[in-house]
């Protein structure tokens, strides 16, 4: 932690745990001793209390304290959120929408696991697009004789989902035909009972005498009536037989499920059996080879007139060699990929802001006079909606790069961010191209734009509000203006620093969804435009799905955030297990 | 001419309508080499007294001069042990006094200065504890760093700002002999404000009391002619200590009566309203 504000030589940090050294003994116990301060104080940084009672509870500190600390901390908690779950699994089937019913928490599980299915497949396919020999083959096999069990699989499939139409149809036949009977026999009473009363009136009419007409017309109104309500009773017959028609009966939604999963392996086993036969990279580099030397060899005995020809096919297929060298499967977005590019969009344009924000703040608490510059616009700017912003950068950035495509900036850009993210582990395997593009960099000047003020506020009240006697101090020693500012200001203001710039981060998340969302920049909000776009059954499964995904990073990087602030607080809790 | 001179300082605080006059007219003269102890009660001006001789604050009237020259900024040579410690939290206890220690003396070698922070680090008897951060040290033992912090500097006038008064009993007794220690090592000129007269006839050559504010000044002097090094163990046998201290103690009785009294005249005559009854209505 020292070496934030001091060079590396001089912290010892390894002596400096305080009870450990005084048992220098290093007895087994005291080992064990040490390691629960480092996991307390781990926990502490880290802000995870709710695992405090545990490892106390492991070390047999104060039982019954730690029970009741872990039931209010983790089993409080989780209770709370299986209810959730639970009220939602109740009610969402009830909520219904012009998009269906709202997901359950279980259909919203499969949404996320099409979703990982369909991103784990497109990176199998890519791997057998570039592999080669025996490794290639042995895929193609693989994959041939999963094709053949998928076919099996299929017919099952499609006979299940026939037998369950059929066993359904039947059933609701037989359900149905007693209501039909039913209302058959009430409409044909109903229409010889009304026919009976409109005699009747108009019987009432000759026996009735002439000077109560009136009473002619209440007889009528009374059958009107009448007829409505038994048109109530038709109408609500008619309706529970319609519901009886629309009922999915839970067997043939399994078998459909099943039909489409099975189709969907299907035609990936298929579509993966070319990617790594016909249509894999060896298979197209051997045939351009193949050619290349056909023609080299035809070159060598030919008459001058087919030479040129040769020589010219010969060329092109060199180059289409380079390109095929260099050809990747062209693998579409998936969300793994969007998660990375989302992150670092938020990171760029976090660090954008960063970058402004400090400077700025630092001048602002330094100085009153510029503060008072300063502030009408932050006043102004900072309740400015991102999609303003989005909307200008977006114009600005497009008259920047009038033509991406041969922008070399940024191939400069795309270069640099590959090169890093290739290197990266985990990432490095998930993401080809990021693909920046003036999209990209219009999401990351609104994440920043957004997100600035948050820093730049708070590292202008923390440079401000430097306590005197430090400042005394400084004055004291003479410090050189640099010095008081490197030595004093800055690490005195750097928790608030850090508490802005985690506010900030938590905005340019926020901000970076509806941003990619208008900009459709890929990315997280891009894949919840093009979920709701696509209108498939699961859409809005997989939407929600999204609330988990964005919730949860969200909730990750903040978490970052607050160990790099509790690492920089010096009176904070940090030291004191 | 004398080392440091303080003469005719005013100084306030607040605007000019409504204006809190804390020292008025002071005026003192120290030598090279001197020890002088200021006592006096809380909030009269003692740490506004320091700040004044450091130079952190400019009087309003009058002038402080040292070496014959007015002190306009403060400096390395007057070295402050101020009163809240005023170390820096951020920084472990080696750290703190490295940071003065390298401002002071740019031309030391990175060893040099090691060692340097190590010798006064021990002088408080902190060894140990140099890699421990001020919020996991005790109020006494923040004291001390603060002190080793401002006698690294080896500043040419020292002023200590009750240095000793979060201590207890015995490292308060400890930390005294040290100070004279030191100061008879390397005699240098000492400005320590205290509130404990026994603490002050014990180290002091000179004692001044301050009266309590507003517009506190210095009262007369009390000149210390024991003998060092003193004992402490027989100095309450020693009927020139007690006759001193009660000279002194028996002053501040009387000058705090006083100022008292002054409060109590010039305090606002209240209507004499008796509160109605309510509950009997
Ligand atoms: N910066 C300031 N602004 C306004 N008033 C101040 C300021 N500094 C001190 N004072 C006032 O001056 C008076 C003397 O303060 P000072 O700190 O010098 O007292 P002190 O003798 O050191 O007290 P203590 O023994 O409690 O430390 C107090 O009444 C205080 O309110
Ligand atoms: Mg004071």
């Amino acid at each position: 932690m020292s070496t934030l504000h001091e060079p590396r030589d001089e912290s010892h940090d390894e002596t400096s745990s305080g009870p450990a050294t005084a048992a220098e003994a290093s007895s087994e116990e005291s080992i064990a001793l040490r390691f629960k301060h480092a996991l307390l104080k781990a926990i502490d940084v880290t802000a995870l209390g709710f695992l405090e009672p545990v490892v106390r509870l492991c070390y047999g500190e104060e039982p019954r304290v730690q029970l009741r600390n872990i039931a209010r901390l983790i089993v409080l908690p989780t209770v709370a959120f299986v209810l959730f779950l639970g009220v939602w699994a109740v009610t969402a089937p009830n909520l219904r929408t012009k998009y269906g019913a709202l997901p359950t928490p279980s259909q919203v599980w499969d949404g996320w696991c099409a979703i990982m299915t369909f991103h784990e497949r497109e990176m199998e396919k890519s791997e057998a697009y570039l592999a080669e020999g025996p490794e290639r083959e042995a895929i193609v096999a693989e994959a041939t004789a999963r094709l053949q069990l998928l076919e099996r699989a299929s017919k099952v499939a499609n006979e299940r989902v026939a037998t369950a139409r059929e066993r359904e149809q039947a059933d609701k036949e037989a359900r149905l035909t007693p209501l039909r009977a039913e209302l058959e026999a009430f409409e044909s009473q109903l229409e010889a009972e009304t026919e009976e009363r409109f005699a009747a009136v108009e019987a009432m009419s000759t026996t009735h005498p002439a000077d109560d007409r009136a009473v002619l017309v209440r007889e009528l109104a009374k059958v009107a009536e009448w007829t409505e309500s038994q048109e109530e009773i038709v109408a609500r017959m008619k309706a529970s037989m319609k519901e009886i028609e629309d009922e999915k009966s839970p067997a043939l939604v399994a078998a459909l499920h099943l039909q489409t999963s099975v189709a969907e392996e299907k035609q990936f086993t298929e579509k993966l059996i070319q990617v790594a036969g016909a249509k894999s990279r060896e298979v197209k580099l051997n045939a351009l080879v193949a050619s290349i030397r056909e023609d080299q060899a035809a070159h060598a005995s030919a008459d001058p007139d087919s030479a040129y020809e040769l020589a010219h096919s010969i060329a092109k297929d060199r180059a289409r060699l380079e390109d095929v060298v260099e050809s990747t499967y062209p693998r579409p977005w998936t969300l793994p990929m969007q998660i990375v590019r989302s992150i670092l969009t938020v990171f760029s344009g976090f660090l954008i802001g960063v970058a402004i924000a400090i400077p700025l703040g630092i001048l602002c608490g330094l100085s009153s006079t510029f503060m008072a510059m300063v502030t009408p616009f932050i006043a102004l700017f900072k309740p400015v909606s991102p999609i303003v912003w989005l909307l200008i950068f977006w114009i600005v950035v497009g008259g920047v790069f009038p033509d991406p495509a041969s922008s070399q900036t940024l191939q400069v850009l795309n270069y640099l961010a590959n090169s890093v993210l290739s290197v990266t582990p985990y990432v490095g395997s998930i993401v080809d191209d990021i693909d920046i593009n003036p999209a990209f960099i219009a999401s990351a000047l609104t994440v920043a734009t957004c997100s600035l003020w948050a820093t730049m506020v708070n590292t202008a009240l923390g440079v401000a509000s430097v306590d005197q006697d430090h400042v005394n101090v400084a004055r004291v020693l003479k410090l050189s203006p640099y010095d008081r500012l490197v030595k004093i200001v800055l690490p005195s203001a750097l928790p608030l620093v850090f508490a802005g710039m985690r506010i900030s981060l938590g905005i340019g998340w926020m901000v970076l969804i509806a941003a990619e969302l208008l900009a459709s920049s890929e990315g997280l909000g891009k894949f919840t435009n093009d979920m709701f776009q696509n209108g498939n059954t699961d859409s809005f499964a997989k939407i929600m799905v999204m609330v988990f995904v964005v919730g949860v990073i969200g909730l990750v990087l903040d978490r970052i955030m607050i160990v790099f602030q509790r690492l920089v607080s010096f009176e904070g809790s940090v030291a004191t297990v | 001419m004398s080392f440091l001179e303080l003469s005719h300082v005013d100084k306030g605080f607040g605007p000019a309508a409504d204006r809190y006059e804390v020292l008025d007219d002071v005026n003192l003269s120290i030598d090279r080499n001197e020890f002088v102890a200021v006592i006096g009660f809380s909030g009269s001006g003692k740490s506004t007294l320091v700040s004044l001789l450091a130079g952190l604050l400019q009087p309003d009237a009058g002038e402080v001069r040292m070496n014959g020259e007015v002190v306009t900024e403060p400096g390395p040579e007057r070295g402050v042990v101020f009163q809240n410690y005023s170390l820096l939290p951020w920084l472990t206890v080696a750290s703190n006094v490295e940071l003065a220690v390298k401002q002071v003396f740019p031309e030391m070698s990175r060893t040099e200065r090691r060692e340097h922070v190590q010798h006064f680090v021990d002088l408080v008897s902190l060894s140990g504890a140099e890699h421990k951060r001020p919020h996991e040290l005790s109020g006494g033992m923040r004291q001390r760093v603060s002190l080793a912090r401002t006698l690294s500097m080896r500043p040419d006038l020292l002023l200590l700002d009750e240095p000793l008064s979060a201590l207890d009993a015995l490292t308060r007794a400890t930390l005294q002999d040290e100070l004279v220690r030191l100061w008879l090592e390397d005699r240098r000129t000492v400005v320590m404000i205290t509130n404990d007269v026994d603490e002050a006839v014990l180290l002091a050559d000179r004692i001044v009391p301050l009266t309590p504010g507003p517009n506190a000044t210095l009262g007369p002097d009390f000149v210390v002619d024991l003998e060092r090094p003193r004992d402490r163990t027989t100095l309450n046998y020693d009927p020139a200590f007690v006759r001193l201290r009660n000279r002194i103690t028996n002053y501040l009785v009387d000058v705090n009566a006083e100022s008292r009294q002054l409060r109590v005249d010039r305090a606002v005559q209240l209507p004499d309203v008796v509160p109605a009854d309510l509950t009997t209505v």
